[in-house]
Formats: C-alpha cells, structure tokens, sequence
C-alpha cells in the first residue's frame, strides 16, 4: 500500500496540476508543490515509521519492505508480477527522488514561465515513474517505469529547453532508448535461459546464483552470461553515463531548464549506477569479478577524463555535467571492488552526488537568472552582491570536492578505502590511486570557476566596473535559499553523520560484497 | 575523577571553537536586522580561543603531573557491519597537550591583535573573518588532539579549507582569490598522496589507531618483525611506501620542497591570519603529523631518510629565496618554509625532541616577528617593501625591541630560544651520520643554512627598523596601542625564555623528560639502528653560533645605513632566485600547459571525434529517415520505430541463435 501511495500521489498531483490550470495559471505551481511535499513527506514517514527493510531484495526476498505483490498478467508461461519492495538501497533514492524533486519544483519558478501545467505535471510524472524505478521488484514493471520516466524527461527538455532544446532532446532520447533496448534483449536473454517461472528480479537471482543458468541457442552458460552482462552493462552505462557513452549528457544538461537539470543529474544518473548494483553486480557477480579489471579502469577514465572535460568548459552548466560524469566513475570502480566499504560507499556516493550535484546545478540557476549568463568568462566578483548565493557556490563546490564534513567525503572515502583492498581488482591500490587523482582535477576546475565568478571585480559580460545601479543583480530570493540551504543542511548532516544513511544502505549492500570475497 | 575532568577539558578544546564558528555562521544566515555583525563575532571567537587557552594550560598541567597518556574521548563515527568502524577519538598525551597550548595561545594572540589590525581599520566582512578565525583554531585543536590517522586526515582538510577562505579574505583582490586558490591546490596535490597513503594503511593494516593495543604502529611493527606480506609487497617496502605518501600530505601542507610554492603566495591574506598560518596551524600541521606518526616513520630507514633530506633541503634552499625578497612577508614566508624543513631534518634523524621543541620556540618567534611586521604595515599605512621602510626603530620602540628578539631567536643566537632547538636538531643529525654517512648531507645543508638566515634576518631587521626612513609613511609611522603590545611582548617574552626549557648545552632537558622523548630515540635506535642518545657538542654549538653571528652582522652592517643604489646590484644568481629557481613557473606550466592544454584537446577529442561519431551516425539513420517523418511528424512514432525495429531485432537475434529459421 505505502508504496503504491508513493507512485500514485505525484500522479494525482500531475493531474489535479493540470486541471487546476483551468481555474488560473497560477495555481499548478502550488498544487505541484503541494504534492512534491506531501510526496516527501510520504516518503520520509514510510522511511522513519513502515519500513524495516533487513538486507537485500534480490538476495533474500524476505528482507524487502512493505513488499506489494499483484498478479498482473502471463506471457509465453511467465507470471509477470506487479511486484514493489524496498530495501536499504531503494529506500535512500526513493527518499533522494522526492527531495529533489520538492527542490526542483520550488525554485522552477524563474525558469519556467509559459505552459506551467504542463510543465509540473511532467515532472510530477517523472517523479512518479522514478519512484517506481527504484521499487520494482519484477523486470516488467521495472522495465515499463524505466521507459516510462524517458517520455517526461523528452518533454521537459524538448520543449522547455535552451535554443538547442530538440537536439538534445533527441540525442537524449534516440540514446537512452538505444541503450534501454540493449539491456532489455539482455534481460530477456537470462530469462529465457534461466528456467524460472515469473519474471521477478529475485527469481531470476536465485536462478542465476544457483547456476540454474545452463548454455542454450549454442552458447555455452559462461558465453551467455558475459554476453548478456555486456548487454546489461552498456545499456545502463548510457545512463550513468560512463565514458565513453556520455556525449548526450553536457548537451541535455546546457539545453535543460535549471529544475530539470536538477532532477538529471540527481536522481536519472543513478538509474543507470542502480540498474548497474542490482542487475550486473547483484544478478551476475562472477562475471563482474571476472570482469572487475576492465570496469574498474572504465570507471577510473570517467573520473579523469570526465574532470579533464570540465577543466575545458567556460559554461557554468557543462562543467557540472562532466564533473557528474567524473562522480559516477567512482560508484563504478566501488561497485567493481566489491568490498564492504567500497560497495555501501558507491551506493552512498549516488545518494550524495544526487545532493550535491542538485545543490550545484540549483545555485548555477540562480547565477544564470541573476545575470543571465553562465559564461565563467564573463562573470566576475558576484561575492560581493550576492554573498548568499556566493556562500552556498562556495559550499557546494567544496562538497564537490569531497571535502570533510560534507557527504561527499565519506562516500569518496569509502568507495577509496574499499577499493584499495579490493580483491577482485588486480592490482588494486594502483588502479583506484589513479582514480584518486580526481579529487586533485576537481579542486582545480572548481577553485579556477569560483575565482573567475565569484571574487574579482564586480562585472557581468562587457559592462565592466559598472557601479551601483548598473547592472542589478539581487541575492537569492527565498523560494531559491530555502531549497539551497536545506540541500545544503543535509549535504552537512550526511557528512557528519553518514550512518544516518549508510546504516540502511550496508544492510544491503554487505550481501552483494559478500557474493565475491567481501572483505574491508 | 581527575582523569574524567581531563577528559573533558581535552575534548572541549576543539569543541568551544567549533560552536563559535556556529553561532557566528548561523548569526550570519538571520536578516541584517536580527543579525549580528563584527563586534559580536569578534567576541565570541577571541573569547572561544582564549577559553581553549585556558583548558589547554590546564590539560597540559595535569599531563604533567600524571603523565597521562590516553584516549579521552571514542566515539565511532561510521558503524560498518561487515568491516572494521572508523573512528573518532581525543587522544590525551604530552605532545598534544603541547601543541594545544601552542595553538591556542599564539590563536589568542592572533584574534586580540586582528582587533587592531581588522576591526580599527574599518575592514568589511568581520563575522567572515572571525568565523574563519575560530573554524581554523578549532580544526587545528581537533588536528592536534586526533586519535587515529582518518580523523588527523579530516581536519587536515578542515585547515586547508580555512586557509582557503582567510587567504582569500579580500577577495575582491584578484590577486587574494588567486593565492586561496593556489594554496588550497598545491596542497591538495600533496593531500592525494595522503589520501591514497590513508587508504593504503587501512587496506594493509585494518586500523588507524595511534594508540593502545593493536595501534597502528604495534600492527605494522609486528608485521616487519613477522615477515608478513601486505598489500602484495613485504611490510616493511608496504610501510616505507605508506610513509611517503602520507608525507605527500606533510611536504605540502608544511610547505617542503617542491610543493612550497602556495606559502609566498599566501602573504596576501590579512597578517595575523599569516602569523596563524606559519606559526601554528596550516604549515605547523605538516611536521606535527610525522611527530605523532614518528613510530610509524621510524620502522622505515628509507622513510627517514626522505624526511631527513627534504628537510634538509628546503631549510637551505627556502633561505636563499628569503636573501632577496623586498617585501618583509615574503622573507617571513620563506624562513618559515626554511625553519620547519629544520624541524623534518631533525625528525628524519631521529631528533624527536628537537623537532618539537623547535616547532614550538618556531611558533612564538614566528608569530611574533609576523605581528611585529603586523604592526609596521599597518602603521605605515600598508607598506610592505623593505625599501620603502627605515628608521622606525625610533618611532615604533616596542615593535623594534619585540621584534628584534624574535630575530635573534630566528637567527639562532643564544640565549634567544631558536639557538637552543636548532642547535639540538643539528645535534641529532650529526650524531648520526656517523653511523648513517647519508645524512651528513642533509647535516651540511642544515648548517650552511645557519648563515644563510642569520643573513636575511638581520637585512629584514636592518631595512625595516635602522638606517633612515625610506618614504614618507615611514617617517610618520604610529605605533598601535594595547591590542598590539600585549600580544608583542607575550610573545617576546617566550622568544627570549622559551628556550630554556630543553637547554641541552646547560643540562637541561625538562621538555624531553615531559615529552618521553628518550623513549622515542630509544624506539628509533632498536628499529632503524639510530643512535639512542645524543651527546652535546661544544664543537657544534659554537660553530653554529658563530656562523650565525657572522652572518647577522655581515647583513646588519651591509644594510643598516642601505640606500636605494644597493637593491639593484642584481647579478645572475640574484636573478634566479628572485625568480624562485623556476620552480613556481615550472608548476605553472605544469597546470596551465600540461594539465589545461591536455583538458582543451581533450575536449575538442570529445566534440569532434566521440560526439561526432555519434552524430553521424544519426545524421545517417536521421537522414534515411527522412521521408518516413514527412508523413509522421513528431517524436512519439520516432520512439515507436525505434522500439518496433528493436523487438525486431530481438526477435531475429533470439530465433536465429536459437535455430529457428
């Protein structure tokens, strides 16, 4: 019941949204917040009171909460399932999905002035079909949600985008629906082979862990396994995105309006890093063993080149995009070194980058309404007019950098200290060192972007030394600080105090560690 | 019951400064109105300084009478269920209860003479310059009292941050926000090794802890001892390789050669924020890390070699570069860099006493002589060229005789207190080249240094306070009231008698018996084969005092009645070090060529080549698409052929594999 509660109640919102429009163009506006916070606080009572999630969904069906389970229809002798749970991985996104969300639709108002209706009735949607993502316990349902959150997102950048919006629009569809076919001829592939009777995610673990799996069509069971694992892993790899599937990403991102690049970066990447943990390291762990070398130096390219990439850009916007790029290449080499630590601080690392990276994206909004450019190049001394916005720059740049007392920094440390000892990387300390390096790349692109904005002179593009007067660029007004300050607020009780999240996301992410050695 | 009262001291130490870092930050986020502004932050970090203060003199005073040496505070930070919980703990012994004092004094000293140089003056941004202020103090004091190698790492970070903001106080000065940014880069370069040096010890070890059984040090000691293989490699290669990469962390925070570069630089923060850095908190933090980590060093002779020479090193090379510099903060900049290679110099030999008391007679003399130049350039209106100072030993008495104690303290002239530790680390390092012939490199490098300083000590002395006033400012300077003279003379105060607390020369050694340093040079003569006792030199004190005294004299009597014709007589050597032996365009380079021109090619490779590629692929398929979508229009029938032609390929692939057709 709770959970469906969680998918339905952005859907009535969506359309109480649209229907509200009728009355006044004003109104959407408040009726999507409205309904992003009682989704958030849905989510935080299901998360504080209901749930009890003791372990992992796929590797023991009885440790997922508040499980819903309703026959939905046979295909080909299949019982396909309407199946949702939560466990201590689902339960931190879900909760990540509906606070930045909350966070999108309250600061949405200076980016989005015409068709309101629509517009918050598709990220309503979207939040409902990311939701759904993260609960769905069977592959159908799993899949139709993961095709279900590509539409609204289309929309959203197709339609409220920048002078580019129906290229990137279209780059981001034809590329992630490419990818989403990839996976599923994968998928289909293991269940075909695998001989179980519903489409389940955990009948299919159980099958595969329990080398039910035996060759067909030819192949032998080793083959089939690695072929659907590359299936797998490059359909979700376009998501993440990981080098080198990621062109779509900086132009979705500069086209998409600031609330819409919030909720990319925050909560679509990690799809694809969620899809990674549950189906290739969950589902097929020797594979991923076998194949830990090669997604571990996958892992440590995006983290370099994707911060040498942002070092190049002069918009405020492609630098995060790529520096989200160089994030998510940590989930990927903690996830590949399937130790205790190494894969609770992957999972940790999607949660906090989802903070992080909504925070960076919220507070460059403010920078591109204020001044109406996001050219590095051409802005200059901002601290000295718009200190709140300045301060919160400076915060989240450091939290970017990982920097104690933030959430970034346990979860970096995490995926460093696990990863280091992996045992199923060769050469391990070697390998993550290299990956390390990131946080060296990422103080210099983000320490060159706040000196360029933030100190200096006061300037905006040519009207240089311009007094008081000139050009007016105010502080953030509340509707932009009380988001940023409360991201902000839980960026700093995350770095603190990570148990607050980890405690949950180890009891889940220990099993998939122990599937290969485990270890620190 | 006394031990719970210590306890809480201890942990209190670092906690009153962070809660006055809070309530300034949340004070900062009310409406102006209900807001506080400069005076209030001013309180309340000045007065969260002073109460570490007190609690330090307290904690110290009980360690001493019961020779505590505990774990106060354990509290786990991160619970892990299937591997080892990370901690957070306040580790009681002499050497932090030391350093706490240390800091928190010459932090008190700072805030009482910022009140002077900041708050009269009229800056803007108080409460940001205060709450900077007491998140610096309070990470340093969390620094000293860390009981494990994570949490030394954590507010490791914490410091450079704080340095990141005070450097760049004046942000609107490009050149402020540029110094931030380098310091905060450089060493963080340095601090990756670190980082990868943490990881690694957790990966070979399992543990951080300084302290009890089953430390750290006692699980790699055993692991030597016991031939064990970690981390693929033996334990003692694995422990030498760990050794320096943390002390990637300490050459930069410390400022060591080759990652000095950020120190100079960072002169354009506010002056007090300077005399905090150098003396006791950002640069102190590097050598404090390899003193508490000193049994870990010590089980690699390779490791304290390194230590030994980067020390060595840099002391000279760093005092050259102060030969020619004109702004009296950048000689200041470079001794400090020169001083503390010193204190690694002597660490590196085994010098575990000498390198803590010269970091501590360091902290006073340094932060002194920074306020004394604090003081000038405030009353000279910002004057910081020598060139254009002078004569104000008549005008600014109390600077002038405060000052000049902490130069001859710098210098190393007895009885000031640097002649005492300098003379006791070149002690330790020519005892033991004779049993190690490779430190009677660094020994020699420690000992031309000894003129080198005495040198640019007494041209800073002799430009800045004697001869005749070289501008108009000069001539009319004021001295500052009480907010300078008390912390001038406090502090000139511990410049003359500080030293006297380990006059080694006079018998006395009442800091090695507080610190245990006997046992330290014992520990290092079992594992590496140091000698465990260093016998006085007569030969060696006098050699160094008197290198010292000819080379302050020389520059006293070379510039005392300088004019302008003297400052430009550079030749070819003069001209390399003004230019800092190429070693900051050479990192330069290093970013904006290397690093920066690799990121733009990379990324004309990721438009052209990678996005081009998947351009023309849809251009391709757009393009023999071309007629479908004059019929359909929109998006929704793309996405449908594109799933259709999909399930057809699923369709073909699975039949054909499958042998259908």
């Amino acid at each position: 019941m709770w959970i469906s509660l969680l998918i339905a109640v952005p859907v009535v919102a969506a359309l109480a949204a649209l229907v509200s429009s009728r009355a006044d163009d004003a109104y959407p506006r408040y009726v999507a917040l409205g309904g992003s916070v009682a989704s958030l606080a849905l989510a935080v009572y299901v998360w504080l009171v209901p749930y009890d999630g003791s372990g992992n969904a796929l590797l023991n069906p009885e440790a997922a909460a508040l499980v819903e389970r309703v026959p939905w229809f046979e295909i080909g002798g299949y019982e396909v399932e309407y199946l949702v749970g939560l466990d201590g991985v689902s339960m931190p996104l879900v909760l990540l999905t509906t606070l930045l969300v909350t966070a999108a639709i309250t600061t949405a108002s200076n980016a989005i002035h015409d068709r309101q209706a629509g517009f918050y009735a598709l990220v309503l949607l979207l939040e409902s079909a990311l939701i759904g993502v993260f609960t769905a316990l069977d592959f159908f349902a799993f899949y139709v949600f993961w095709e279900a959150v590509l539409i609204p997102m289309y929309f959203l950048i197709a339609v409220w985008g920048g002078p580019r919006r129906k290229y990137a629009g279209m780059k981001f569809f034809v590329y992630t629906n490419l990818a989403s076919l990839v996976m599923f001829i994968g998928v289909i592939a293991l269940y075909l082979t695998a001989n179980v009777a519903d489409t389940s995610m955990m009948s299919l673990t159980t099958a595969l862990h329990e080398g039910a799996l035996t060759g067909a069509y030819g192949l032998s069971a080793e083959t089939l396994r690695l072929t659907a694992f590359i299936a797998l892993f490059i359909g979700f790899a376009v998501k993440v995105p990981v080098v080198p599937f990621h062109t779509w990403l900086p132009d979705a991102h500069v086209e998409a309006p600031t609330p819409v690049s919030v909720i990319l970066a925050g909560v679509l990447l990690k799809m694809g890093t969620y899809a990674l943990f549950r189906f290739n390291f969950t589902m097929l762990p020797e594979t991923a063993a076998s194949l830990a070398l090669p997604l571990a130096v996958i892992g440590v390219v995006s983290v370099i080149y994707g911060a040498l990439l942002a070092m190049a850009q002069t918009d405020l916007k492609r630098i995060v995009a790529y520096s989200s790029i160089s994030s998510m290449g940590y989930v990927v080499i903690g996830l590949a070194a399937y130790t205790t630590y190494s894969v609770g601080g992957a999972v940790f690392q999607m949660v906090s980058h989802g903070l992080i990276s909504a925070l960076m994206f919220t507070v460059v909004g403010v920078v591109y309404h204020e001044t109406g450019t996001r050219d590095v190049g051409k802005l200059s001394g901002l601290a000295g007019r718009a200190p709140l916005v300045a301060g919160v720059f400076v915060a989240s740049a450091f939290a970017y950098m990982g920097l104690p007392g933030m959430s970034g920094f346990p979860a970096e440390l995490f995926v460093f200290l696990g990863g280091v000892s992996s045992t199923t990387i060769p050469y391990a300390p070697v390998v993550v060192g290299v990956g390390m390096f990131g946080i060296v790349l990422v103080a210099g692109y983000l320490l060159f972007a706040m000196q360029r904005v933030l100190f200096g002179e006061f300037r905006v593009g040519e009207e240089a030394a311009v007094t008081d007067g000139g050009v007016s660029v105010t502080d953030a007004s509340p509707s932009e600080a009380v988001p940023m300050l409360v991201l902000l607020a839980v960026i700093v009780a995350l770095g603190i105090q990570p148990g607050i999240v980890y405690e949950a996301v180890q009891t889940s992410t220990d099993a998939v560690a122990d599937l290969m050695g485990g270890g620190l | 019951m006394a031990e719970q009262a210590l306890a809480t001291a201890a942990l209190l130490i670092p906690v009153v400064p962070f809660v006055a870092f809070a309530v300034i930050l949340l004070g900062g986020l009310l409406p102006k109105e209900r807001g506080f502004g400069g005076a209030t932050s001013t309180v309340l970090s000045t007065a969260s300084a002073g109460v570490s203060f007190a609690l330090s003199v307290y904690v110290l005073l009980r360690v001493q009478a019961t020779d505590a040496s505990f774990v106060a505070v354990r509290t786990a930070w991160v619970e892990a269920t299937g591997a080892p919980d990370l901690h957070f703990g306040v580790l009681v012994d002499p050497l932090s209860a030391l350093m706490a004092v240390i800091v928190s004094l010459v932090a008190f000293l700072v805030h009482v003479f910022s009140k002077y140089y900041m708050n009269d003056e009229g800056e803007n941004g108080l409460p940001r310059y205060y709450g900077a202020m007491a998140l610096f103090t309070g990470s340093m004091l969390a620094f000293v009292f860390s009981s494990n190698l994570l949490m030394s790492f954590i507010f490791f970070e914490l410091v450079g941050l704080c340095s990141y903001l005070l450097i760049g106080f004046w942000y609107e000065t490009p050149s402020a926000a540029s110094a931030a940014k380098k310091a905060f880069l450089v060493t963080r370069f340095g601090d990756y090794f670190f980082l990868v040096g943490v990881a690694g010890v957790f990966a070979a070890f399992g543990t951080f802890a300084y302290h009890g059984d089953g430390s750290l040090f006692d699980t790699a000691a055993s692991a030597i001892e016991g031939n064990v293989s970690v981390l693929g490699v033996g334990a003692e290669m694995a422990v030498t390789a760990l050794a320096l990469l943390v002390l990637g962390g300490v050459i930069g925070k410390s400022a060591q050669f080759p990652l000095h570069t950020w120190l100079p630089d960072a002169m354009e923060g506010p002056t007090p924020v300077s005399a905090l850095i150098h003396a006791a908190t950002m640069v102190a933090a590097g050598v404090y890390l390899v003193a508490r980590l000193f049994e870990f060093y010590a089980l690699s002779p390779t490791a304290l070699l390194v230590v030994a020479y980067v020390g060595g090193f840099t002391a000279l090379f760093a005092a050259t570069m102060a030969l020619v510099m004109d702004d009296i903060k950048q000689v200041l900049a470079y001794s400090t860099i020169s001083q503390y290679g010193y204190m690694m110099l002597a660490l590196g030999a085994g010098g575990y006493t000498a390198a803590v008391f010269h970091l501590t007679n360091h902290a006073f003399f340094k932060a002194l002589l920074f306020l004394g130049a604090g003081s000038v350039i405030i009353a000279t209106h910002h004057k910081q060229d020598m060139w254009e100072l002078g004569g104000l030993r008549r005008r600014m008495p109390v600077t002038y005789w405060t000052f000049l104690a902490g130069a001859l303290a710098l210098a190393g002239i007895a009885p000031f207190s640097g002649f005492w530790s300098k003379d006791e680390a070149l002690l330790a390092v020519l005892r033991n080249a004779v049993n190690e012939p490779l430190l009677w490199v660094p020994f020699g490098l420690g000992l031309v240094a000894v003129v080198v300083t005495g040198f640019y000590t007494f041209r800073m002395v002799a430009l800045t306070f004697h001869g005749e006033p070289r501008s108009e400012e000069a001539r009319e300077a004021e001295e500052g009231g009480f907010a300078v003279y008390t912390p001038l003379v406090a502090l000139g105060a511990l410049a003359v008698f500080a030293g006297f607390i380990n006059a080694v020369p006079l018998g006395i050694h009442a800091l090695k018996t507080f610190l245990g340093g006997e046992t330290f040079a014992e520990y290092a003569a079992e594992t590496v084969g140091y000698v465990g006792e260093f016998e006085p030199s007569t030969a060696l004190s006098v050699t160094a005092l008197a290198l010292a005294v000819a080379g302050s004299v020389a520059a006293f009597r070379l510039y005392a009645g300088a004019d302008e014709p003297l400052r430009h007589r550079d030749g070819a050597t003069a001209r390399v070090l003004e230019k800092k032996y190429y070693v900051d365009a050479f990192q330069v380079w290093l970013a904006e060529d290397v690093t920066y021109g690799l990121s733009k090619r990379l990324s004309l490779f990721d438009i052209d080549i990678l996005d081009g590629v998947v351009n023309g692929t849809s251009r391709v398929s757009l393009g023999s698409g071309e007629a479908v979508r004059r019929i359909q229009t929109g998006v929704v029938s793309h996405y449908a052929a594109v799933i259709a032609l999909g399930v057809v390929g699923l369709v073909a692939l699975v039949g054909l594999v499958g042998g259908w057709f």
